[in-house]
């Protein structure tokens, strides 16, 4: 019974799991956290670093979207509407590990990048480790305002305009700052992109 | 790179340049270097970052998100037991320390005679007497 309950919600549309979730269906909304699982992790992952604030940042971003879901207005897609809220509470993150460290550091200290953890040994996705964790490493040296769109534009494909209705900025500034962006990362990851 | 042609570059990446802004594109590469340059290094970042492969959680990610709403409907006023539980220490100590100056109050005034509870709750004795003999 239970297979056939899962078999069957997963060829539902977004439309018909967030109804169905609205209509108190909890499982409706496993159904959404599977489909949704690898937007947020880019984005939470991409901007916070591999590691348990990543973690944590994408449990609260679900269960955000999932208190919210009543309010969902479809007036843009459900994914841009997932990837926006993932990345606010990243940023959310971001404010509050700064607030936290300008009171033991000094500004200096405080704007610097924080440290990134590891990636995982058991991570299970696919890819080059190596390169991955170089590519992590050169986000997290941008600032956030940089590292949102370089997030939301190189790793997950976003275009500019989608990119700019998500971080609800202008699409002149999300080119100027892609620009420093892509200057940051290619000083970065010289030796990667002249090695391929 | 000037504004024009960076949004130039970005609408190429994304694909979605006209064929005319695509001719002007193609002019534009040919006749200048540090665009050229520029186009070859976006995309070469480009192929990088997408190289390093998709980002994700640890298994069981979806069974930890449930995990918390679950437990979070089953504890039905939990956002109100929250708001309570965080007032509590913001209350309680203010709470405490007046009443134990309003006791103190009491008992430095009370009368001569009167027992330790009624000078405390500010009570006359006579009055704590007489209702305890019409309750029995």
């Amino acid at each position: 019974m239970r297979i056939v309950d899962s078999v069957s919600t997963e060829h539902k549309t977004d439309a018909e799991l967030i109804a169905a979730v609205t209509r108190g269906d909890r499982n409706a909304f496993a159904d959404i956290v599977r489909r949704y699982e690898a937007v947020v992790a880019s984005t939470v992952i991409g901007m916070l670093g591999a590691g348990d604030a990543a973690e944590e940042a994408g449990q609260v971003a679900m269960i955000k979207i999932y208190n919210g879901l009543d309010r969902f207005r479809a007036d843009s897609s459900f994914k841009t509407y997932v990837t926006r809220i993932a990345m606010n509470t990243a940023l959310d993150e971001l404010r509050r590990r700064k607030r936290f460290l300008s009171r033991f550091f000094t500004r200096a200290d405080s704007d610097a990048a924080d440290p990134i953890d590891d990636i995982p040994a058991s991570d299970n996705v696919a890819g080059n480790l190596e390169q991955r964790q170089l590519v992590l490493n050169a986000l997290n040296q941008l600032k956030p305002e940089f590292r949102s769109v370089a997030v939301l534009r190189l790793m997950q494909g976003y275009s500019t305009a989608e990119v700019a209705a998500i971080l609800n900025l202008s699409e002149g500034t999300v080119f100027s700052r892609l620009s420093r962006a892509r200057q940051h990362l290619k000083a970065a990851l010289e030796s990667e992109i002249y090695d391929e | 790179m000037n504004n024009k042609h960076r949004a130039l570059l970005e609408r190429y990446l994304d694909g979605s340049l006209t064929p005319t802004e695509l001719e002007t594109f193609k002019a534009l590469r040919s006749h200048d270097p540090t665009f050229d340059a520029s186009v070859v290094d976006a995309e070469a970042l480009g192929r990088v970052v997408e190289g390093s492969g998709p980002l994700g959680f640890q298994p069981g990610f979806e069974a930890r998100v449930m995990a918390r709403i679950n437990a979070r409907a089953a504890f039905v006023s939990d956002d109100a037991m929250m708001l309570l539980w965080r007032m509590f220490p913001r209350v309680a100590v203010p709470a405490s320390a007046l009443t134990v100056l309003i006791m103190l109050n009491n008992y430095l005034g009370a009368p001569a005679g009167a027992s330790i509870l009624d000078a405390l709750f500010g009570l006359p004795a006579r009055n704590i007497v007489a209702v305890l003999g019409a309750l029995t």
